[in-house]
């Protein structure tokens, strides 16, 4: 029997949910990061990123398929043992909550600095933290439905960064891999963690209607991201000078914020505004992750109690703090090192550890 | 009885929303232009103006005046000032007095409003031939003008649109500024009792201080090499006599002169360098629609001489631009760009003083003309 047959999401869901939970604030800082390490030439970063999420998503996907009917946190505890799988989990929990918190903080910052800047924090984060709790408690098919709507209510803003190109100088690119391979190379760890997302591929496997489509799922997923990468950054490229990028935090706002219209000023705002949308829909995913796990973690079948634990201590520990900039750096800091060892470093070596199981096992049987 | 108590804290929210960035705008002073400018002792010289609203009022705009001993403490003013600087949001034009731009890098004092979310980066970057003050006590005089922010930005964006001086916004002058490749560039105004106009385009030096002036004619040409007088056509006029005609032109023939406007045009610059020196092959395509030919000159028969003559002009008119440029150490070309696309090891090695390499540059022009049309007469 299938254990959640009740939340089954189609393909297209699938896809989005992981498009979306990539996109995020790696569109708003990326251009600065990679310039930062390589250069006019991190654009080419950005591809290896991009094959090295493409390879980690399909040993999920290879590790999933051998065991379609489990989540992530119902097939730890069998393959290590229900203690060591806990832990596990207690880790994936840690890890999810923290992005999600991390994110929200980042956003309300961002809101702060771009359009309310004598506003209290904890007021914007109440308010967006009320759609936020009503997705997440809904369960997968609605934060899948969600994902698609997310997606066709923000098709708009892409073309607005051609605006950007009227004042293009396309000489920026060139010449190509001015310094070599190096500075590449060590760009790619900048850009690996904005392509975090395709792990939730974990949790969203055993809910995938159509299983067979997972692999044409995850590489679509991580091919819109890319292509959108590669669109924001080839723009922010041509429109700053090699060494001005660096000065901006958040180059992709500076370009909307040159927009102007005969009648409207200011343009980020409207953008900012809209961003939201997109930002609450990588939130989300690992709220509901978090939540999820811990519901598991204590043997519970609803998560919604716990999405509204983690809620309500946000809200109420919102009132005390105030994103600062320095400690938002910080807190990204860790959030990249989290990012890399449970979305790219976990599931190789988890990867491995179930082939190797699953072998020693069949030959226990077989024996 | 759960949907009632959601509602009912959702609607207390609707009282909450954006208290502590409210402003009213009987309370706001929208700042249109902001002006600095050195006194007799070198002090800083902040003019505000922003329009006043009240019907009672005499007058329609409100024009303000600060001194800072440094420019520390202006930066400080421009923050502290509550009066004039609440909404400095809605700023249409940036002027800066030709004494600040030779002696201080004015970009120095623009950096609050890079930083500062809130500050516009589309306000239009104006160096002022003269004093803030009197260009001020002039506009206000004008009684047939719109209020001061307003006339400035048309004369601003009128002038770019007639080539007559560049688009540079605070954005793009923060580009120029960063950009090792290139120096800055900015729109010129000068003034008299009766009139405000643009006199062309200031120059700045690698250090961002004002080093020269393009003029009038100037200006197109420097438009063209930065490619931005895309559907602007730019007139150019010069005396023209041809050899075959019979020299019987008659008195009128000194006030004729050849005509033409720029309609289309292809720029293809290549670079090399020889002996450490930087040479630039500038090849640029134009088609050209002849307005004026003087009566004595048949356009059949001296269509060669005509298209040579052209040629020769403009060529002529690139080269002396770019003489200037160089003596003056400033590339507001961008020639760097190419430079560090084409040549990037040699870049390197001159990246951090480029004016100074490229003032030793060569530059060759080749400039081939299409005469598309020469009007309704034949």
């Amino acid at each position: 029997m299938k254990k959640y047959a009740l939340n089954e999401i189609t393909t297209s869901q699938f896809i989005f949910f992981i498009y979306k939970t990539q996109v995020g604030m790696g569109i708003l800082t990326m251009p600065r990061i990679t310039a930062e390490e390589a250069g006019t030439d991190g654009w080419l970063s950005v591809i290896f990123g991009y094959f090295l999420a493409i390879f980690i998503s399909l040993v999920i996907i290879k590790v999933m398929e051998k065991y379609p009917e489990d989540t992530l946190f119902d097939l730890l505890p069998k393959v290590f043992g229900k203690w060591i799988g806990k832990l596990f989990i207690i880790g994936w929990i840690g890890y999810t909550g923290y992005f999600a918190i991390v994110l929200l903080l980042m956003t309300v910052f961002i809101i702060q600095v771009w359009i309310f800047p004598q506003t209290p924090s904890f007021l914007v984060m109440w308010l967006f933290l009320i759609p936020i709790y009503m997705i997440t408690r809904s369960g997968i098919r609605v934060i899948g439905r969600y994902a698609e709507f997310v997606y066709f209510i923000t098709l708009w803003m892409v073309p607005l960064l051609l605006f950007g190109l009227k004042d293009a100088h396309w000489l920026n690119l060139l010449p190509i891999l001015k310094e070599g391979w190096k500075p590449v190379l060590v760009a790619v760890q900048k850009t690996v963690v904005p392509f975090i997302g395709f792990e939730l591929a974990f949790i969203l496997y055993p809910f995938l209607k159509n299983k067979k489509s997972a692999f044409k799922g995850i590489i679509i997923a991580n091919t819109l991201t890319f292509l959108l990468y590669m669109y924001v950054i080839i723009i922010t490229y041509v429109y700053f000078s090699p060494d001005e990028i660096k000065e901006y935090t958040w180059p992709t706002l500076n370009i909307l914020k040159s927009i102007e219209l005969p009648f409207l000023e200011r343009f980020e705002i409207i953008f900012l505004s809209f961003y939201m949308i997109i930002l609450s829909m990588t939130i989300i995913p690992f709220l509901f992750t978090a939540a999820f796990g811990t519901s598991k973690l204590f043997g519970q079948k609803s998560h919604k109690i716990h999405v509204r634990i983690y809620i309500g201590v946000i809200a109420f520990f919102s009132i005390f703090y105030t994103p600062i900039g320095q400690n938002m750096e910080s807190l990204g800091k860790w959030a990249d090192y989290l990012g890399i060892g449970f979305g790219y470093a976990f599931p190789i070596l988890f990867g491995l550890y179930v082939f190797i199981y699953t072998k020693l096992k069949n030959r226990r049987l077989s024996a | 009885m759960r949907k009632t108590f959601l509602f009912l804290i959702c609607s207390s929210f609707l009282f909450v929303s954006g208290c502590g960035d409210r402003m009213d705008l009987e309370n706001a002073a929208f700042v249109l232009v902001l002006g600095l400018d050195l006194d007799e002792e070198g002090r800083l010289l902040v003019h505000t103006s922003n329009p006043v609203f009240s019907q009672e009022a005499e007058k329609r705009q409100d024009m303000k005046k600060t001194a800072a001993s440094s420019l520390h403490n202006s930066r400080v003013q421009l923050n502290a000032q509550s009066q004039g600087f609440p909404a400095v949001g809605k700023l249409q034009v940036i002027l800066i007095s030709k004494k600040l731009a030779e002696q201080i890098d004015p970009f120095l004092l623009l950096e609050y409003l890079y930083r500062v979310a809130k500050n516009p980066t589309n306000a239009r970057v104006v160096i002022v031939d003269g004093s803030i003050d009197g260009l001020f006590n002039a506009q206000e005089q004008m009684k047939d003008k719109p209020r001061i922010g307003v006339h400035l930005k048309d004369i601003v964006d009128t002038g770019f649109e007639g080539n007559e001086t560049v688009d540079v916004r605070l954005q793009k002058y923060h580009y120029q500024v960063f950009e090792k490749g290139i120096t800055p560039s900015s729109t010129e105004l000068s003034y008299n009792n009766d009139e405000i106009k643009i006199t062309g385009t200031s120059l700045f030096n690698s250090e961002g201080l004002y080093t020269s002036s393009l003029d009038l004619e100037e200006t197109p040409l420097l438009l063209i090499l930065i490619k931005e007088t895309e559907t602007k056509s730019p007139q150019f006029t010069f005396p023209f006599s041809s050899n075959s005609s019979d020299g019987e032109g008659g008195e009128g023939h000194n006030f004729q002169s050849l005509t033409f406007a720029i309609q289309k045009m292809k720029k293809k610059v290549r670079v090399s360098v020889q002996n450490g020196q930087f040479v630039f092959k500038e090849s640029i395509k134009v088609d050209i629609d002849l307005t004026e030919i003087p009566t004595d000159v048949d356009f059949e028969k001296n269509k060669k001489e005509i298209k040579k003559a052209i040629e020769e002009h403009l060529k002529q008119k690139f080269s002396n631009l770019i003489k200037k440029f160089q003596e003056n150490e400033i590339d507001p070309v961008g020639y760097g760009l190419y430079a560090r696309s084409f040549q990037y090891k040699e870049w390197k090695n001159v990246q951090d003083d480029w004016p100074k390499a490229f003032s030793e540059a060569k530059i060759d022009f080749n400039i081939d003309v299409t005469i598309r049309n020469q009007g309704v007469m034949k």
